[in-house]
């Protein structure tokens, strides 16, 4: 029997000397082969985890001495010397995240809702679901072309807020949408027939039912997308024109706290350090941004389960 | 808009729900005293058959379900059971590719009929699940769905409605201090006993069960069959389950399903409980109740 396994080897033995001797034979062979399997992807994990605590550690390290709170609170002094702090980039950058949010959030939980619960599965519906795949793969530079080219000369918007928020919402769209149906369609079928048994109608099942359940999930799609809107850069050095004032309303351009990595980086004469700290304050955006996804959806179940 | 169509329209329940005062606006006892004068409803199949795409689920099945009487189907798995009570609320809509032959008629109304309004045939016939299938919310959230769906928006009747289908589900006792709590923190079998108030809360006239203890423990079940005897007195249940002695102990009617090799379900025989399970016509009827199938 298997169990023999789990015994200890004198009476393993014991038992093979009484008329089991097929088990014993393989055994050690195995359990070397379970101990080798074990210990790759140990290394793997190991490896993996390894390399982001260099990544991470390298930037800190570099970053933590220009770190300051007199840093965090000036103004970017623009121009080729870089000097100055980042408190202008850090406000643009929560006014995109917000504005982007408040395009891609409706639209796609609205194209998520309409595919995963009213378009059926007709073939004109896997085209679409397949072209949302490929948006998903098209590089952010394309985005920013496509939005430089419409919005901010075509449609007039100029260097704008506006122009980099629907340039920036056109690339968050396709993890919007795929991350709101598969939890919309994550949503057990028991649930929506209970409603339905009600006399409800559809609509006031998917509102009081197959929403409610599948909002931790699409806020989550919601969530990653800010923080890929926050490391973006592309997309915005071809449509937020990049000026270090602060943007007094949508029409005006901006710098977010990656894009002004970006020209501290290229395009002036400012110190590692003063690029580091900046990469620091970029990294704990988006950390706190990702904790706060894990801590929200687990608020969540913990009230509803 | 035909004659016949326009009959069915004007005797919707939800029209019904706005024009006499249902016993949701009353106090308790005078709620189930009303109750008791509510109209019985009947179902009667006539010829009905069920086809998935081209395959032939059941083929017709001509029955009829008295008013008030505990109704149960028996039957091997495949049979058809669960197809033909999905049926009578129009839940297999939901099946792509389902088509209907004959008739139901539920009051002498066929609800198969196209201009029938399906929401309202489901508020007047209640369901409750194989698995518990409580909504994600706290337990009076659960059984208020319905009545708010509905457009009864008064916490102080909402309220009512709330207690009294819980004591009807014989769960009052056990969760009245808990309402605010989620409904998942219950026990299966209290689980059960939530969704079958969930399913009173809308007030219907009927009452179809899927093996609604095929998931409990023993003792679960008990509660729950002792349930449908009181059930019985006010509404006409319909209930598919596996166990025979179940339907031996609990319904007043059986329907026995079988397919045979084409998987077609058809009625072999349906009549008194009492009568089927002691003298029953059927030779096929005998072998399964005696356990020599199934």
């Amino acid at each position: 029997m298997e169990t023999t396994v789990n015994l200890p080897l004198s009476s393993r033995q014991r038992l093979s000397a009484a008329g089991q001797p097929m088990l014993a034979s393989g055994y050690g062979r195995r359990r070397f082969v379970q101990g080798a399997g074990f210990a790759l992807l140990w290394a793997a994990a190991g490896l993996t985890v390894g390399l982001l605590a260099i990544v991470i550690g390298y930037i800190f390290v570099r970053g933590l001495p220009g770190l300051s709170w007199r840093f965090l609170v000036t103004a970017p002094e623009g121009g080729l010397s870089g000097g100055g702090g980042i408190s202008t980039t850090i406000v643009t950058t929560a006014y995109l995240v917000l504005l982007t949010l408040a395009i891609a959030t409706p639209l796609g939980s609205g194209a998520a809702l309409y595919m995963s619960e009213y378009a059926g599965d007709s073939l004109g519906l896997q085209i679409v679901r397949f072209g949302i795949e490929m948006l998903a793969g098209v590089p952010s530079i394309v985005f920013g072309l496509f939005g430089y080219a419409l919005f901010v000369t075509r449609m007039h918007f100029g260097f704008s807020l506006l122009s980099a928020s629907l340039a920036t919402a056109a690339l968050v769209l396709p993890v919007v949408i795929r991350t709101a149906e598969e939890s919309l369609q994550a949503v057990p079928r028991d649930l929506r027939e209970a409603s339905l048994a009600l006399g409800t109608t559809k609509w006031q099942t998917i509102w009081g039912v197959v929403l409610p359940s599948a909002l931790p999930g699409m806020l989550t799609g919601v969530i990653l997308s800010a923080g890929r809107i926050v490391s973006e850069t592309a997309v915005l050095y071809v449509t937020l024109g990049g000026s270090s004032l602060l943007p007094r309303n949508i029409m005006d351009g901006g710098r977010t706290l990656a894009l002004h990595l970006f020209y501290l980086a290229t395009e002036t004469n400012a110190p590692v350090s003063k690029q580091m700290a900046t990469g620091v304050v970029l990294i704990a955006l988006i950390l706190l941004i990702n904790f706060s996804t894990n801590w929200l959806g687990r608020k969540w179940k913990a009230k509803t389960l | 808009m035909t004659t016949k169509t326009l009959a069915q329209a004007l005797r919707l329940p939800l029209a019904q729900l706005q024009t006499s005062p249902r016993p949701q606006a009353v106090p308790l006892a005078v709620a189930t005293a009303a109750r008791q004068s509510l109209p019985a409803a009947t179902f009667s199949a006539q010829d009905y058959s069920l086809y998935y795409g081209d395959f032939l689920a059941l083929e017709r099945i001509s029955l009829d379900i008295p008013a008030r009487q505990i109704t149960a189907i028996i039957g091997p798995s495949g049979c058809g059971k669960t197809s033909f009570l999905r049926s009578l609320n129009r839940m297999n809509d939901l099946i792509k590719g389902v088509r209907t032959e004959g008739s139901i008629l539920l009051d002498g109304q066929d609800i198969l009929l196209p201009g029938t309004d399906v929401v309202a045939l489901r508020r007047r016939v209640g369901m409750v699940f194989q698995r518990p299938n409580p909504f994600p919310m706290t337990i009076r959230e659960n059984v208020s769905y319905g009545p708010r769906k509905l457009g009864e928006h008064n916490r102080a009747r909402l309220d009512e409605i709330v207690e009294r289908s819980l004591r009807q589900a014989a769960l009052w006792d056990e969760v009245k201090d808990l309402l605010d709590r989620p409904a998942m923190a219950l026990s299966g079998g209290q689980q059960q006993r939530l969704c079958i108030a969930r399913a009173l809360a809308v007030q219907p006239e009927v009452l179809l069960m899927d093996e609604p203890a095929s998931a409990l423990d023993p003792v679960a079940t008990l509660k729950i069959e002792e349930l449908m005897r009181d059930l019985a007195h006010d509404y006409t249940i319909v209930v598919v389950t596996h166990n025979m002695q179940q339907a031996a102990r609990v319904s007043d009617y059986t329907a026995f399903f079988l397919s045979g090799d084409d998987r077609t379900g058809r009625l072999v025989e349906f009549g008194r409980t009492k009568e089927v399970f002691t003298k029953p016509h059927d030779r096929r009827t005998e072998d399964y109740i005696t356990g020599r199938f199934g």
